[in-house]
């Protein structure tokens, strides 16, 4: 299609540190659309962070180096833009949204003063005009009294308010891309849903192409377009969203799946885990990374990496040596061949 | 917030109180009376007699006590020369109030309210010095060197301007110095800078006074000729013949050193602070909030990680006051400095427990009113504190 | 791994195989502090100097004046030149004497180890005060809110809120004088130790309250009431073990604080007086003479309560590092 707004192209992202360098991001390819919902899934460490912390152009050197790569957005290569360009990508035309609102604000500023100071740097406005247009975010996400509360400190207001205006700030200066690391996680589960729905529908008013980064399979069932599952800094699994869920091709993903409560089951299941620990990112096993806590590993998957392919099933890739030959669909999750 | 302050005040009375019975006691059991020395000669009989009825030393040590305290308390003398007086000290007293209980909505006013009311009070001491003859009633010197009111605060002077001094030196070198070890955190400078204000950190300052004594003026001019700095003193003798250039350049040469000495371990102690204060913030979620948001690097460190690194430092500051006028006994002591540090000294070796028992409660008073500006400043400048 | 294992063995082995091995706290405080350069340097240094300290009177002239042969002089003993009886005033550094003579001609090195022992009294004797008044006290207020808490903050309050040098110079001056007193207490470092133990053990404690204060509430104390458990054994059982690092830590500065305070009172003549030596009653006696260019005597004592002061520091430093259990091992 042509209108790919983000193309990210054997990213790899790696962290030096006392004990080894830490590949967290490991090889990562993948594409969004314009007005596309992505969801990204995965444990912690896997990975997902570090790569929307590699397209803001946030990984902090000398510790963190992007080693190789290419993130092209619209044209633009990301990588290799100047900093000054790249500051204006970064908040103007890709916004993020970070995981605990208690912590993303400012303390000390107002919220008007931290919206306005968005506003004014990427929109050719004067700090008036951009006060309306602050109050008018703020108002879009639901918060009362908008104008008056523009003077309130970030402790005056609640966690969900506060991610209420951290959306706002993402929103306000109109971005093709929103990024929400763990939008939710820190939030009260009865928050969680308005939250997101809220977003969403204010990123599809806007023609906002979203990447959604989450440990919750349920959240991106209900709200993603496509989804990718990350494991130990590669991609194992990408397809839409009902691909993954009504016929994970990866055990790591089918693993996932039988860990979730699910409402929507036909009958009663147990609840299963997937066993083990995920790896250190330092000392990866060699051949698949997954293969220490597969179920159906074999000796090629001790011997080579198995690479992202396409399936079956137009549009879903994974990367698995068994995934022609396994139909996780109907092994169930007691009887689990070995 | 009122009512914390005045807690505050109260708690500061208190302290005040236990530390003047402290101190009292301690000179009246450990040394003896003042007038021991004139008990050598037997022709004071007399003299000892009269000394003793008017200094009340035969009262029995609780009578003594209330008997400093109710002097120590009341005032000797308020003279106020002229009527400008009372309309400065009138509109003063109007314009703080009308500062204090204006409500302003707008962010900038807080900070703005806070430096107002203190240019309003500096000034009205300024202009109260000038017209207003004060004393309370202090007692007299043992040493018969006059009231201690007097005394204390003609040496005051001195003190103030050597503390002042020092501490500017130590905030121009200090923050800067932790703001940008923080910013280059595991650079050369940043390790160079971290071993460097440790090892002035672990340096008594009576070692840095006299280092400094013995290496830039003594030495200095042995081996060069060169005579920069002078070791004793405020001011040379002659120094009201100088022209005025001449005069700031003498001030410069006798104060450069003792205010150093006096610095150098606040400047480490404050690089350190601010290191770690700025590291922790350089480290925040708000931090990278506002780097997502595409602001030049500048304004990052400035306005977002400067203005919160700062806040834990103005307590820090505050609070060291102490410590620089611990140092500035020491200090003025090596450099014969004319402050009330020597004038402290000088009283303990006398036993001159009038002027002991002075200088140790105005500084216990400054330090009881610094800790209570440090409270409110941190209230000011940090939203999300209330007092409750 | 294991290569001929199959099946469920071999895929466990890998699963462990990738796993870190498990770290206890131990271990990563024994890797931490060793990791601290200088830490290390300081241990070594604080070692060597308790040893020789504590040599010192055993290779030392048992009487001044008495030429004995040991390898140190007796430090109040001044030195004659033995060809024409002269007395050896302010010889430089030699071989002979490496850190010179005195204006009075006494043997400056021997000067300098004897005047360690104040110092190492004081650091050690206030430091052992301060924790344990500031351990029991803070304790005290932080597991018991309310009107203990109370009364001991507020006592703590009025501590903190002296002004420590001017007070210390009070205390030091004038304490010795007071006639009640035993001996042991008005004689040189002691009373300088048990003085500083009263000034400085407020801050200790307000650090302790507030450990006890959040540690109280954690889930393993609820834990171990529930169990049965009395107060005295949730306070040394339960609570004072996770308490201990910031007592460590604070008790290292306030050691190197007190020898701080100790040399500075005895450079102004309020602490051990002469002629017992102290690093700062001789570096005030070395900075008179320094001003005539007689330097070694001032160098040799200010050097080496700096020294101390700063391995006592950097070792704290250590700990600090070593001992945050929330600190993970990160890149440097």
């Amino acid at each position: 299609m042509s209108d790919v707004l983000l193309a990210v192209d054997d990213l790899r992202t790696y962290f030096a540190t006392e004990e080894g360098v830490v590949r967290a991001v490991d090889g990562v390819s993948f594409t969004i659309n314009r007005g596309e919902r992505r969801g990204v899934v995965g444990e912690s460490g896997s990975g997902k962070s570090v790569t929307a912390m590699s397209i803001m152009g946030l990984i902090e050197p000398p510790a963190g180096q992007i080693v190789t790569g290419a993130i092209d957005f619209d044209g633009l290569n990301l990588l290799e833009l100047p900093e000054d360009e790249m500051r204006k990508v970064r908040g103007g035309r890709i916004a993020m949204i970070f995981q605990d609102p208690m912590t993303s604000l400012n303390p000390v500023y107002t919220i008007g003063q931290q919206l306005i100071e968005t506003i004014v740097l990427h929109q050719n406005v004067s700090k008036s005009a951009a006060r309306e247009i602050a109050a008018q975010s703020l108002a879009d996400v639901q918060i009362p009294y908008p104008a008056s509360r523009l003077d309130d400190f970030p402790h005056q207001f609640s966690g969900g308010m506060r991610q209420r205006v951290m959306i706002a700030m993402g929103l306000s200066c109109n971005p093709e891309l929103l990024i929400a690391d763990e939008p939710t996680t820190a939030l009260d589960v009865t928050t969680q849903a308005q939250i997101l729905d809220l977003m969403l529908a204010l990123a599809d008013d806007r023609g906002t192409s979203v990447l959604l980064i989450t440990h919750d399979l349920g959240v991106v069932a209900g709200f993603c377009d496509t989804v990718q599952v990350m494991y130990a800094g590669g991609i194992v699994e990408s397809g839409s969203a009902s691909d993954i869920f009504y016929d994970p091709k990866h055990p790591y993903s089918w693993g996932l799946l039988g860990s979730m409560t699910r409402l929507d089951a036909a009958q009663m299941h147990r609840l299963n885990s997937v066993r083990g620990a995920p790896p250190s990112v330092i000392n990866l096993p060699e051949g698949c990374r997954f293969r220490p806590r597969c179920d159906f590993a074999l000796d090629v998957c001790r011997e080579r990496l198995p690479l992202l392919g396409p399936s079956d099933v137009e549009g879903h890739t994974v990367a698995c040596h068994r995934a022609a030959e396994l139909d996780l669909k109907l092994v169930t999750s007691e009887g689990a061949p070995r | 917030m009122f009512a914390y302050i005045v807690r505050r005040l109260v708690y500061g009375v208190i302290t005040l109180f236990v530390l003047s019975a402290l101190v009292f006691m301690l000179v009246q059991f450990g040394g003896g009376s003042p007038l021991d020395r004139l008990r050598l000669n037997p022709r004071m009989v007399n003299v000892i007699q009269k000394l003793t009825v008017k200094y009340g030393l035969d009262l029995p040590l609780y009578q003594q006590y209330f008997k400093w305290l109710s002097g120590f308390v009341s005032v000797d003398r308020f003279v106020v020369l002229g009527a400008s007086a009372w309309i400065g000290f009138g509109s003063v007293v109007a314009a703080t109030a009308g500062l204090f209980f204006t409500k302003v909505k707008a962010t900038w006013f807080r900070p703005a309210r806070a430096f107002g009311v203190v240019a309003i009070w500096v000034s009205f001491f300024w202009f109260a010095k000038s017209r207003v003859d004060f004393a309370m009633d202090w007692g007299d010197s043992f040493r018969g060197d006059g009231p201690v009111w007097d005394l204390v605060f003609g040496a005051a002077g001195a003190t103030f301007r050597l503390g002042v001094t020092a501490l500017s030196l130590a905030l121009i070198i200090g923050l800067p110095l932790g703001v940008f070890q923080a910013v280059r955190q595991y650079s050369f400078f940043d390790q160079v800078g971290t071993l460097g204000s440790f090892i002035a950190f672990s340096t008594p300052i009576f070692i840095v006074a006299t280092g400094l004594q013995v290496v830039l003026a003594f030495y200095l001019e042995r081996w060069t000729g060169l005579k920069l700095f002078f070791v004793v003193g405020m001011t040379q003798v002659g120094y009201g013949d100088l022209g005025r250039l001449a005069q700031m350049g003498d001030i410069f040469r006798h104060l450069a050193l003792p205010a150093l000495s006096i610095a150098l371990i606040s400047i480490a102690g404050y690089a350190r602070f601010q290191r770690a204060a700025m590291l922790e913030v350089l480290h925040s979620d708000y931090l990278r909030t506002a780097k997502s948001k595409g602001l030049p690097r500048r304004t990052v460190l400035v306005k977002h990680a400067l203005r919160n690194a700062l806040l834990p430092i103005v307590t820090i500051v505050t609070l060291d006051v102490a410590g620089i006028i611990g140092g500035a006994i020491i200090t003025e002591s090596i450099f014969g400095w004319p402050g009330v540090g020597r004038l402290y000294i000088g009283a303990i070796n006398a036993v001159d427990y009038p002027v002991i028992m002075a200088i140790v409660m105005v500084i216990g008073m400054g330090i009881v009113f610094m800790n209570i500006v440090a409270d409110i400043l941190y209230g000011v400048l940090d939203p999300r504190v209330r007092y409750e | 791994m294991s290569n001929g294992a199959s099946g469920i063995d071999e895929s466990i082995d890998a699963a462990e195989g990738i796993s870190a091995e498990p770290v206890t706290q131990w271990d990563l405080f024994r890797t931490r502090l060793a990791r601290h350069k200088q830490a290390r340097i300081a241990a070594i240094f604080l070692a060597l100097l308790f040893a020789i300290v504590f040599v010192a009177p055993f290779v030392t002239c048992a009487e001044r004046d008495a030429y004995c042969g040991k390898l140190l002089e007796h430090p109040a003993t001044q030195l004659r030149d033995p060809e024409n009886g002269l007395l050896l005033v302010q010889n430089p550094p030699s071989t002979t004497r490496p850190f010179g003579t005195d204006d009075i001609g006494r043997d400056v090195l021997s000067r300098v180890i004897h005047g360690g022992r104040a110092s190492l009294t004081v650091g050690l004797t206030t430091g052992l005060l301060v924790a344990t008044v500031g351990t029991i006290v803070g304790a005290l207020a932080g597991y018991y809110p309310g009107a203990v808490d109370q009364v001991l903050m507020r006592i703590v309050d009025v501590i903190l809120g002296l002004p420590l040098l001017p007070v210390a110079i009070v205390f030091g001056s004038l304490v010795p004088q007071i006639p009640v007193l035993p001996a042991f207490l008005k004689e040189g470092a002691w009373v300088i130790a048990f003085l500083l133990g009263i000034l400085l053990w407020g801050g200790l404690a307000r650090i302790v309250r507030a450990e006890f204060l959040s540690l109280r509430e954690k889930e393993f104390v609820e834990a171990a009431r529930a169990a049965g458990s009395n107060d005295r054994r949730i306070i040394f059982r339960h609570i004072l073990p996770n308490a201990m690092s910031p007592i460590i830590v604070a008790t290292t500065l306030v050691v190197g604080t007190a020898i701080i305070i100790e040399a500075a009172l005895s450079f102004l003549g309020f602490g051990v007086r002469p002629p017992t030596p102290t690093w700062g009653g001789m570096s005030a006696a070395g900075a008179r003479v320094a001003t005539k260019g007689f330097w070694w005597e001032f160098l040799a004592s200010s050097s080496a309560l700096v020294a101390t002061v700063l391995a006592v520091n950097f070792m704290g430093d250590g700990l600090r590092d070593a001992l945050d259990p929330t600190q993970t091992i990160e890149r440097k």
